[in-house]
C-alpha cells in the first residue's frame, strides 16, 4: 500500500506567497524518503501537510484515505511530525507530560500510557529522564526527547523536520541509528546530506515549491552538477 | 520553559494537596462569593475569611512567604486600580482637605474593601493554583461544565506563559550582551520596541506549537493520566468548609 499518493497538491500561506506547486509523488510504506532543497523550497510545508496541520489543494491521500475532515482525525493517528526546532514541541512540565500527551489523546488508558512512555524514552535513550523539565535538558537531548513524543504515539509513518540540525557528533549519530533501525515509513527534510547517504534509499529535490527530480540517493546526491544548481552542494564523503 | 517558576509547589504531599480539584474549585468559588458579598458593617467576617485562608496555607505546608511573595506581584494591580476611589465622593460624603486635595471618608472606606477583599480573593486563588496541578484544575473545570472554549483559553493561556518568560529571556541576554550605557529615555524606547517584538515572536511560536499540539491529537479536550476521585475525606472537607464559612456569616446577619 502507499503511504503517501500526492496528485497536483498546491499550497499558498495566507499572504499569498505559493509555498508547494503541483506537487505528485508516492511513497511506499516502510521506504525511507529524503526531501531536500535550499532554503524556502517548501520542504517543511510538505511535511506539515501530511498530518492535515496546513490544508492545501490537490489530491493527497495517506494510506489509502483521501485528506478531508472526516479522515483527518485517523490521519493524525497515522502521521506523526517531529518539528524542526524541539522547544516548540516540548511544552509541558516534565518530558513524562510531554511524552504522555500524544498516547492521552490517543486516549490510551492509564497503564498503557506509562508503558508506551518508558519505551519511548527507552527508544532514545533518555530513560529515567521522564520527570525532567525540558529546559533542564540539551539542545541534544530536547531534539530525543522531541522524537521520543512522536514514537510514543507509534504512528505508520514518521515525518522529520531537520533531525540533525545543530546537534553535536553523539546526539547526531543517535538520530541516524534511530532512522537506521526503524521500520515505519520515514519522510524527512535535511541539509545533512551525508545523514541521508546513511539512511535513506531515496530522495525527492525540492525547489520554489516544485519537485525538481524524484530518484535514488545514488542519481540525487552523486550529481554534483544537480546538487550546485540547486544551491546545494555533494555530500562530504563524496566529496575528493 | 521554566515552569518551576509558576508551579513548583503542584506536587506536595499535604492534605490539601490531596484534596479533590473539584473540592478545591468549589472551595474557592464559594470562598470570593462569600468574600466579595460582605458588606462593611460586617467587618469582623473579613477576620475569619482571613483565618480561613491562613488555616488553609498552613495545610499546604508550603511556606506562607511562598503566597505573600505571589501576592506582592499581584498587589500593585489591585492597588493602581482603586487608587483614586478616596478621591471621588459617595453620596453626601465627609471630605477632609490635603494640600489642594479633597479626601471623602466614605471614599477611603470603599479604597479600604476594595483592597481587604481583593487581597483575600487573591489569597485563596494563589491557595488554590499552587497546590493543584494545573490540568487536574483544568478537568475539574470540565467536570463542572465549564464552557470548553473557556477552558482552551485556560489551558493555551497556561502554556504560553511560560514561553513568554523564554523569550523575555532570551531578548534581555540579547540586549545586554549589546548594551553600553543609554539615557533612561533612550533605554525605555527600547523596552517599547523589545515589547512589540516579543508580541510577534510570542505570537508566531504560539502558533507552532499550536501546530505541534494539533499534529499529536490536540482537539481542545483535557486528557490526565489520573481520573478525578472524589473521596470520603473531600466530602468531610466540604462539610467543615461550609460549617466553618457559612456559621458565622449567618451568624453575624441574624445578629444584625
Amino acid at each position: 500500500m502507499e503511504a503517501v499518493k500526492a496528485e497536483n497538491l498546491n499550497y499558498s500561506y495566507p499572504d499569498g506567497t505559493r509555498a508547494l506547486r503541483d506537487i505528485s509523488l508516492s511513497i511506499g510504506d516502510g521506504e525511507k524518503v529524503a526531501v531536500v532543497g535550499p532554503n524556502g523550497s517548501g520542504k517543511s510545508t510538505f511535511l506539515t501537510m501530511l498530518n492535515g496541520v496546513r490544508k492545501g489543494t490537490g489530491l493527497l491521500e495517506i494510506f489509502g484515505h483521501p485528506m478531508n475532515r472526516e479522515n483527518v482525525k485517523v490521519i493524525k493517528q497515522l502521521v506523526g511530525i517531529v518539528f524542526q526546532n524541539p522547544d516548540d514541541q516540548l511544552f509541558c512540565p516534565t518530558l513524562f507530560e510531554d511524552i504522555s500527551f500524544g498516547p492521552l489523546n490517543q486516549r490510551k488508558a492509564p497503564e498503557e500510557v506509562r508503558t508506551l512512555v518508558e519505551l519511548a524514552l527507552r527508544e532514545v535513550g533518555l530513560i529515567g529522564m521522564q520527570h525532567r523539565s525540558s529546559f533542564h535538558l540539551s539542545f541534544g537531548e530536547r531534539k530525543l526527547a522531541s522524537i521520543a513524543t512522536v514514537a510514543a504515539m507509534y504512528p505508520s509513518l514518521i515525518a522529520l523536520d531537520e533531525p540533525t540540525s545543530n546537534l553535536d557528533m553523539a546526539h547526531r549519530r543517535k538520530i541516524i541509528h534511530w532512522v537506521q533501525k526503524n521500520s515505519k515509513t520515514i519522510i524527512l527534510t535535511s541539509h545533512d546530506l551525508d545523514m541521508i547517504l546513511e539512511t535513506c534509499q531515496r530522495v525527492i529535490l525540492f525547489n520554489k515549491g516544485s519537485i525538481v527530480k524524484d530518484g535514488t540517493v545514488q542519481e540525487i546526491l552523486h550529481d554534483e552538477a544537480l546538487l550546485t544548481s540547486n544551491d546545494l552542494e555533494l555530500p562530504l564523503g563524496l566529496q575528493k | 520553559m521554566r515552569h518551576e517558576f509558576f508551579d513548583h509547589h503542584r506536587e506536595g504531599n499535604s492534605p490539601l494537596h490531596h484534596f479533590d480539584p473539584r473540592l478545591k474549585l468549589f472551595m474557592m468559588l464559594f470562598f470570593i462569593a462569600a468574600v466579595v458579598m460582605t458588606p462593611l458593617d460586617k467587618n469582623i467576617l473579613f477576620f475569619l475569611y482571613l483565618g480561613i485562608v491562613l488555616i488553609l496555607a498552613f495545610m499546604s505546608q508550603v511556606s506562607l512567604f511562598h503566597f505573600l511573595g505571589k501576592l506582592l506581584k499581584l498587589y500593585p494591580m489591585i492597588f493602581l486600580i482603586s487608587m483614586f476611589v478616596p478621591f471621588f465622593p459617595d453620596g453626601e460624603d465627609i471630605s477632609h482637605r490635603i494640600g489642594f486635595l479633597s479626601i471623602y471618608e466614605n471614599g477611603v472606606q470603599k479604597f479600604l474593601l476594595i483592597n481587604i477583599k481583593a487581597v483575600l480573593a487573591l489569597f485563596m486563588s494563589i491557595l488554590i493554583t499552587t497546590t493543584t496541578d494545573m490540568m487536574l484544575l483544568l478537568k475539574g473545570m470540565e467536570k463542572f461544565r465549564v464552557p470548553k472554549l473557556a477552558i482552551a483559553i485556560i489551558s493555551f493561556m497556561y502554556r504560553f506563559i511560560f514561553l513568554l518568560i523564554d523569550e523575555v529571556e532570551r531578548m534581555m541576554l540579547a540586549f545586554q550582551s549589546r548594551y553600553f550605557r543609554l539615557p533612561v529615555l533612550e533605554r525605555l524606547a527600547v523596552f517599547a520596541n523589545m515589547i512589540a517584538v516579543l508580541f510577534i515572536r510570542t505570537f508566531e511560536r504560539g502558533e507552532r506549537i499550536y501546530l505541534a499540539m494539533e499534529s499529536r491529537g490536540f482537539r481542545g479536550e483535557v486528557h490526565t493520566l489520573t481520573e478525578l476521585n472524589w473521596k470520603k475525606t473531600d466530602s468531610t472537607a466540604l462539610l467543615i468548609f461550609l460549617i466553618l464559612l457559612i456559621g458565622p456569616v449567618i451568624f453575624a446577619f441574624l445578629n444584625s
